[in-house]
């Protein structure tokens, strides 16, 4: 069996080798003589050193539609009653009384106000997903490596080589992984990594009528994320974690942790 | 002393030997690419990066619907994801565009028709929703509007790529100040105006500006009405927003269609078909003619809204 | 539910099995520390409990991994701990840590019984014969020179597994004291917490374990080590129990942001099991019988009695402390605004019928072990002092 095993391992690594510098023969041939827009452009590892990859969220412009949690649950396969994503709503009484409530997540919006027997002086949405944390305890935790970051700051989950200890779920502040039981695996928002290199935006921010979601590259200082987080007042979600989280909001109320 | 401790020695070879054969099992098992970048897979980042996109995005559903991506693009749900209503894309588009078909006819039907609670997701009134986005309580709703059948779906009135017949596309509407009703922040109209009220904040109200068209309003039939219900103004930021015109006659209809579910006493409503029918000998145009033109209702009915007259004088503004 | 918790907080992550884990090397831990009390530190009137507490760890190690195993959403990927352990995460030293300490232990119990294995070899015959060669690796001589030898690594083996037992023990106290995220687990303490109880527990089985047996079998119990266990469980659980409760009382003075919630898990979902159950029946009770027995002259039945009682009772307060740390923790949202709730089915995978066969099952492989190599009766072998 081990050599074997050796032999495949080294005749992948051969593949691998042989498929990048074909790819990089292909592209760079392309390049001098056809058009490079035609060629899908896989991403080497050098080249993803230059995204560091960030969300925005708007909280003021927020609906609670929910069609955020729709559209990633049907892009990302995700099992129910398990959310990659979900929307808060936090509704504040005459009395001063706040009543939190995200019903399955927002994945049918909301069906009424919360609060019925009194007057409500102040309400608003508030979007959650992962905040793909520069220093994110998710990763520190993971015992076997499969909680890791890309080089271009997502965090992610190799699922197939994670064994579905809970160790990641239970050390995120905020909520955002789970454990997928069909896969015994655990799941967490992948920012739609599958899209991002695409040239397309994650599922939740193209879902958003509202335009409430943003993503974008940090390390580019003509990106739309870097202008909004310049121009507007935001804050992190439970800073004194020390987990450094990529995810800005906008507006967000002190009652939000 | 080597005989007392032969089997000792035993003992440390065959740990020794489990050593090392754990320390080999992990060379081999470790998987291909692993701690070549960080402490994982490397292999697992490009894995994840080409899972298949679901949703395709609006520019993949106007390639073939040119024409309801346009009608859509001009009205108000502009920021509206095709996707939003009618569900992910992906097996839709396979079925249309692959050579060798793995998606049936079935499973690339996308749903058409969006059920009262999908347009309540976003329209329905809540506390925590901004007073300036539009939302209805369902049962005032149809109560405003004389609707009997409460079960009827908003699609039966509103065309969701045309939800509110704009004249001119969306992004083209004038800009103007953002406007305040009273009930934004009181209940009920209080009784005071709210420029006889000291220390009140300074906002616009449409009188401020259009004295003589609210008062002229005032007169006419619709004066139970909001200006804003047809002259619908859009907030881009605290102070200045777009008014959108409207004076598309089949705005008008959404009121005055004659339909099943509706009360027929309490609103004049007709059916079009027929009132276009009636009409047409008089204009001397073809019924299709006339319910092209867009201002179509208006170009008869104005007075029954406010002088229109006075529009023509060019008296629109008259600030206090 | 109650309040609100984050939607995926539903859901709790670390079941009954996940109490059962630090339970159940929580008593490896305490006794092997009973074990190494005779062996390394002379307590010689613990010598009839040092085999049968070091024969008591072992198969509760075996069992330790079961619970893990059970919970793993990819059991079949358990040796990725191994293979690829990522040396940040405290859980990542469980592979080689438990692999290690096995082996000790493994190693001190072969050595301690080589004498009785090569007593049944000499008397076997057939496969039972073979068996106990390969087990004995081929070294079937004794003599007094390698009786000394054996001691000698006996002596050595229970040293150095002392510091791993704590770390064996000691990581799954880190492993909750470190997560930040969760308020009612994060404490430097934990660590420290968790090796106390441990020793209780531990202490608390053999006592028990020992009480109950001597009592089936009529045979009259070994005085001078009951007193000596009954002293340091006694001991242990005054430490243990003031850490647990300096802890707590130390964030109910200071009432940092964490207080609020935590005081309505206490007052709410934990009230029973922590308040009453945890520190008032389990801990306080015992604390007084043990009190009482330790301090006040009793007919030796009745201090007896007392013993065995607290060290029931405090068996139960280490497996209560640890269902209220892990499943207690789980209860509260993130969201510091609400609660959900777990109750075990009893025939689910990690239900409470599989954990009561986790537990159980070492207990009788240890009554197996006992029918050939017995604890309790008079000593036949003493050739020399082991």
């Amino acid at each position: 069996m081990s050599s074997e095993a050796e032999r495949t391992s080294s005749r992948r690594r051969f593949l691998q080798y042989a498929l990048y510098g074909a790819g990089g023969l292909c592209v760079g041939s392309v390049t001098v003589l056809g058009n490079p827009e035609d060629v899908p452009q896989v991403p080497s590892i050098e080249d993803l050193h230059a995204f560091e990859w960030g969300f925005l969220v708007d909280t003021t412009r927020c609906i609670g539609c929910g069609s955020c949690v729709r559209a990633c649950k049907l892009e990302n396969h995700v099992p129910e009653t398990y959310f990659r994503t979900w929307v808060e709503r936090y509704e504040i009484d005459e009395d001063e009384t706040i009543t939190v409530d995200s019903p399955d997540g927002a994945l049918e919006s909301f069906k009424a106000n919360s609060v019925q027997t009194k007057k409500v002086v102040k309400a608003f949405f508030v979007p959650k997903l992962c905040n793909h944390c520069v220093n994110s305890a998710c990763t520190q935790v993971c015992p076997v490596g499969a909680s890791y970051h890309t080089p271009d700051g997502v965090v992610l989950v190799d699922q197939d080589h994670c064994v579905g200890c809970g160790y990641c779920v239970q050390a995120c502040p905020y909520g955002s992984r789970y454990i997928d039981h069909e896969k015994g695996v655990a799941d967490k928002c992948t920012l739609c990594y599958h899209r991002i290199h695409k040239g397309l935006s994650p599922a939740c921010v193209d879902a958003c009528p509202r335009e409430a979601r943003l993503h974008g590259n940090l390390k580019d200082p003509k990106s739309r994320i870097r202008a909004v987080l310049h121009e507007r007042r935001y804050s992190l979600l439970k800073p004194d974690m020390g987990t450094n989280p990529k995810c800005y909001y906008i507006g967000l109320d002190m009652e939000v942790k | 002393m080597m005989t007392h401790a032969t089997h000792v020695l035993r003992v440390v070879l065959v740990v020794a030997a489990l050593g090392v054969g754990g320390l080999a099992a992990q060379r081999l098992l470790k998987p291909a690419s692993f701690g070549e970048v960080g402490h994982y897979r490397k292999d697992s980042v490009y894995e994840i990066m080409s899972h298949e996109p679901v949703h395709q995005g609006r520019e993949a559903c106007a390639e073939c619907h040119e024409d309801i991506h346009a009608l859509h693009d001009k009205d108000i749900h502009y920021g509206v994801e095709c996707e939003d209503c009618h569900g992910p894309g992906n097996l839709h588009v396979r079925h249309h565009t692959e050579d060798t078909p793995t998606v049936s006819e079935e499973e690339a039907l996308m749903p058409m028709e969006y059920t009262l609670e999908g347009c309540l997701f976003c329209h329905r009134k809540l506390a925590a929703r901004p007073t300036n986005f539009p939302q209805i309580d369902p049962t005032e709703h149809y109560k405003f509007l004389h609707v009997t059948d409460n079960t009827t779906r908003c699609i039966e009135c509103h065309s969701p790529h045309e939800p509110i017949y704009l004249l001119a596309k969306v992004n083209e509407a004038r800009i103007h100040p953002v406007i305040h009703q009273c009930e934004d922040c009181h209940d009920g109209k209080p009784e005071k105006d709210h420029r006889e009220v000291e220390g009140h904040p300074v906002i616009f109200t449409c009188r401020d500006c259009h004295k003589a068209i609210v008062e002229d309003f005032e007169t006419h039939e619709h004066a139970f009405m909001d200006c804003t219900a047809c002259h619908l103004f859009h907030a881009e930021n605290e102070n200045a927003g777009r008014i959108f015109k409207n004076g598309n006659g089949k705005f008008c209809l959404l009121c005055h269609e004659k339909k099943p579910f509706k009360d027929g006493e309490a609103v004049p409503q007709i059916v079009s078909s027929e009132h276009l029918a009636e009409m047409a000998p008089d204009l001397n145009m073809t019924p299709e003619e006339i319910s092209h033109h867009s201002r179509a209702c208006l170009d008869c009915h104005f007075d029954f809204i406010h002088d229109s007259e006075l529009i023509k004088k060019g008296v629109i503004v008259d600030v206090q | 539910m109650e309040g609100f918790v984050f939607p995926n907080e539903t859901h709790v992550t670390w079941s009954v099995m996940i109490v059962m884990y630090p339970y159940i090397t929580g008593l490896v831990a305490g006794a092997f520390i009973v074990s190494s009390l005779y062996h390394v530190f002379g307590f010689e009137q613990l010598r009839q409990i040092g085999r049968f507490s070091l024969v008591s760890a072992f198969f509760f190690l075996l069992f330790a991994p079961v619970p893990l195993l059970n919970h793993l959403g990819r059991p079949e990927r358990a040796f990725n701990i191994m293979i690829t352990p990522n040396f940040r995460s405290a859980m990542s030293g469980f592979g080689f840590v438990y692999a290690i300490y096995t082996g000790i232990v493994f190693l001190e119990i072969w050595f301690h019984y080589r004498a009785d294995f090569i007593d049944r070899w000499n008397r076997a015959k057939g496969l039972p014969r073979k068996l106990y060669y390969l087990l004995l690796l081929g070294g079937t001589t004794r003599t007094p020179e390698t009786d000394r030898v054996d001691h000698a690594i006996v002596k050595t083996l229970a040293g150095v597994g002392i510091p791993i037992a704590l770390v064996l023990h000691g990581y799954v106290g880190f492993l909750f004291g470190s997560i930040k995220a969760n308020p009612w687990w994060s404490t430097p303490l934990m660590f420290i917490i968790f090796i106390c109880s441990a020793l209780v527990s531990g202490v608390s089985v053999l006592i028990f374990l020992f009480q109950f047996v001597t009592w089936l079998r009529r045979i009259p119990v070994d005085q001078a080590a009951l007193d000596t266990l009954a002293r340091f469980l006694w001991g242990f659980m005054i430490v243990a129990v003031s850490l647990e409760l300096m802890e707590i009382l130390s964030v109910a003075y200071e009432q940092t942001a964490r207080w609020a919630v935590l005081k309505d898990l206490i007052n709410g979902r934990l009230w029973f099991t922590y308040v009453i159950l945890q520190i008032l029946i389990c801990s306080l009770v015992p604390f007084l019988l043990l009190a009482v027995r330790n301090l006040f002259r009793l007919p030796t039945r009745v201090g007896n009695f007392l013993i065995f009682i607290s060290a029931g009772l405090l068996l139960l307060q280490v497996l209560l402390m640890r269902w209220n740390v892990v499943i207690g923790g789980q209860l509260l949202s993130k969201s510091y605004r609400g609660f959900t709730s777990y109750l075990p089915g009893i025939w689910d995978k990690e239900g409470l019928f599989v954990a009561a066969l986790i537990l159980i099952i070492p207990f009788l492989l240890l009554r197996e072990f006992d029918r050939l190599f017995p604890f309790f009766t008079t000593p036949t072998r003493e050739i020399t002092q082991m």
